[in-house]
């Protein structure tokens, strides 16, 4: 019998679709290495793209993806499925990072200290977005978009992030970041309320 | 932390976030380079085998017969030194115990303590507290004295360097590197790497040699890849860059690494983008923060490809004082 390496591909994609994150880590922490590989397939780019946008700099954004992924690595033993794989996942790329921010020169960005009483951002209005009619304001907008992002503060920026990439709940990017619920809720409104401003004012 | 259900909290989108999701969705495609994919699942696959071999039926009966093998194998040495009489030839007095364990212990704290930091971020599982644990930027200064002292001739070398350096500063001279886009670095850690290199001490088997050199990419913005093995071992010895340079002896592209690899040896990192043409003839060599320059390099093109050459350890050692350089060890 021949076996066609592309439908044997296939067939194993289909089938790790129903495995869940964690029982996948499980797995690749009783010793099978394929098991890591689709949870690698799964979250490399998210994961990558989040310390992108913190960063600035790819081959600084490799550098702290590369460290994560050896933490799971090299922890795996230790592993149980307490929480969401993402969760456990993207703490290590939090920690990662706030250890990045504190050796630098500049330590921890400000906007770690932020207020998480603010009233005002409650008072903010909600700027429509223009829906682009065509292929070039499209591109306009994204290229908009991703400079906004690059001009949030790090911590609103990274809640943004964490609620995009990682597809994360509020209480977990409150989990995962050690704020409350209030202070990663005032982030991300924050971070979007900047953002569709910003949107809307370059298409106006 | 709080339990109030608000919007956002379960995953349900917030106020204008909908909007926002569609564009951003339709930006964000970037992904990691091949070479960073087939490092990290190369090292999962190294992970497994590496456990499957060490036990393969889970009774690790290896390693007290390996350490009851050394014990008799050291009594039979020192029984037969004995019958030699070499320990009564020995003139100078033998020093008091406690300051020969003393100084063993001394001797183990650094590859003691640097694993441990190397986990303190998995340590504070995520309750990090930016408040309490902000580092001030007066660390550095700080760390800087800690380092032993510098004999005056070197201190007086490092000052003059200092101020050389100080000259220097300014827009950074190499192209697209990591730290252009950081802060400009600690004056401490500057004078640090300056004080290293006043003293010229460069010790054989301390350098930081390049063991590989991969380019990928299009003339002008070429990213390369550089396997370095460099004798780490934690923040206080480390290779903290490696560089590309002309030539005549300019500094192209400067890739600085973040921490040391004490356990990732040899390691692989790339960066870029370097602007050079495909017939360009270019060095790459690595850097230690402790004794510089000095290990194997390579020299070559793209389209003549990289081979080990021997720079000497003297050329283009002044590219050491140019920016950019570390900010700082992450650990």
């Amino acid at each position: 019998m021949v076996i066609n390496p592309e439908r044997l591909v296939c067939a194993l994609i289909g089938m790790d679709k129903a495995t869940s994150d964690e029982a996948l880590m499980s797995r690749y922490r009783d010793g099978d290495a394929s098991s890591f590989e689709i949870l690698y397939e799964r979250y490399k780019g998210p994961l990558y793209r989040y310390f992108l946008r913190q960063s600035g700099i790819s081959a600084l954004a490799e550098e702290l993806f590369q460290d994560v992924w050896l933490k799971v690595i090299q922890s795996r033993k230790r592993y149980e499925v307490r929480a969401k794989f993402t969760t456990y996942l993207y703490h290590l790329a939090h920690n990662r990072l706030i250890d990045h921010y504190r050796r630098q020169a500049t330590g921890l960005p400000l906007s770690y200290d932020d207020d998480p009483d603010d009233p005002q951002i409650e008072r903010v209005a909600i700027a429509e977005i223009h829906q682009p009619e065509n292929e070039l304001y499209r591109r306009r907008q994204v290229q908009q978009l991703l400079k906004l992002l690059d001009g949030l503060p790090e911590a609103q920026r990274e809640a943004f992030l964490l609620r995009e990439e990682a597809g994360l709940s509020l209480l977990e990017i409150a989990e995962i970041t050690g704020v409350t619920a209030e202070t990663a809720k005032s982030r991300l409104r924050y971070a979007l309320v900047k953002l569709r401003q910003g949107l809307a004012k370059d298409v106006t | 932390m709080t339990s109030k259900k608000s919007p956002g909290a379960d995953g349900t989108p917030m106020p204008g976030e909908a909007g926002i999701d569609r564009v951003y969705r339709s930006a964000s495609k970037e992904m990691p380079s091949v070479s960073v994919d087939a490092k990290i699942l190369a090292e999962a696959q190294k992970a497994i085998t590496k456990q499957k071999t060490r036990s393969p039926s889970g009774i690790h009966w290896e390693y007290p017969l390996s350490s009851a093998a050394v014990i008799v194998l050291s009594l039979g040495v020192v029984l037969l030194l004995n019958q030699q009489g070499v320990f009564n030839r020995q003139s100078p007095p033998s020093p008091p115990t406690d300051t020969a364990t003393a100084s063993g212990i001394a001797r183990d704290v650094p590859a003691t303590l640097s694993p441990s930091a190397a986990e303190e971020p998995a340590r504070s599982k995520g309750k990090f507290s930016a408040k309490t644990e902000t580092v001030q930027p007066e660390l550095s200064p700080t760390l800087a004295a800690k380092q032993p002292p510098a004999s005056p001739a070197a201190s007086m070398e490092a000052k003059k360097s200092e101020r050389e350096v100080s000259a220097l500063s300014g827009p950074s001279m190499a192209s697209g590197s990591i730290a252009e886009e950081r802060p400009a670095g600690l004056v401490s850690e500057v004078a640090r790497a300056r004080e290293n290199m006043a003293t010229k001490d460069i010790k054989p088997g301390l350098q930081a040699d390049v063991i590989s050199v991969q380019v990928s990419g299009e003339p002008g913005t070429y990213q390369f890849t550089v396997g370095i093995r460099s004798p780490d071992t934690g923040c206080q010895q480390y290779a903290d860059w490696w560089e590309v340079v002309s030539g005549d002896g300019k500094l192209l592209y400067r890739r600085v690494l973040l921490h040391s690899h004490m356990e990732e040896q040899p390691f692989t990192r790339s960066g870029g983008p370097v602007p050079i043409q495909s017939e360009s003839m270019v060095w790459v060599r690595a850097h230690m923060n402790t004794s510089g320059y000095g290990g194997k390099a390579f020299k070559g093109s793209i389209k003549s490809g990289f081979t080990e050459t021997d720079p000497g350890k003297d050329f283009a050692a002044n590219l050491a004082y140019l920016p950019p350089l570390p900010n700082g060890c992450d650990f």
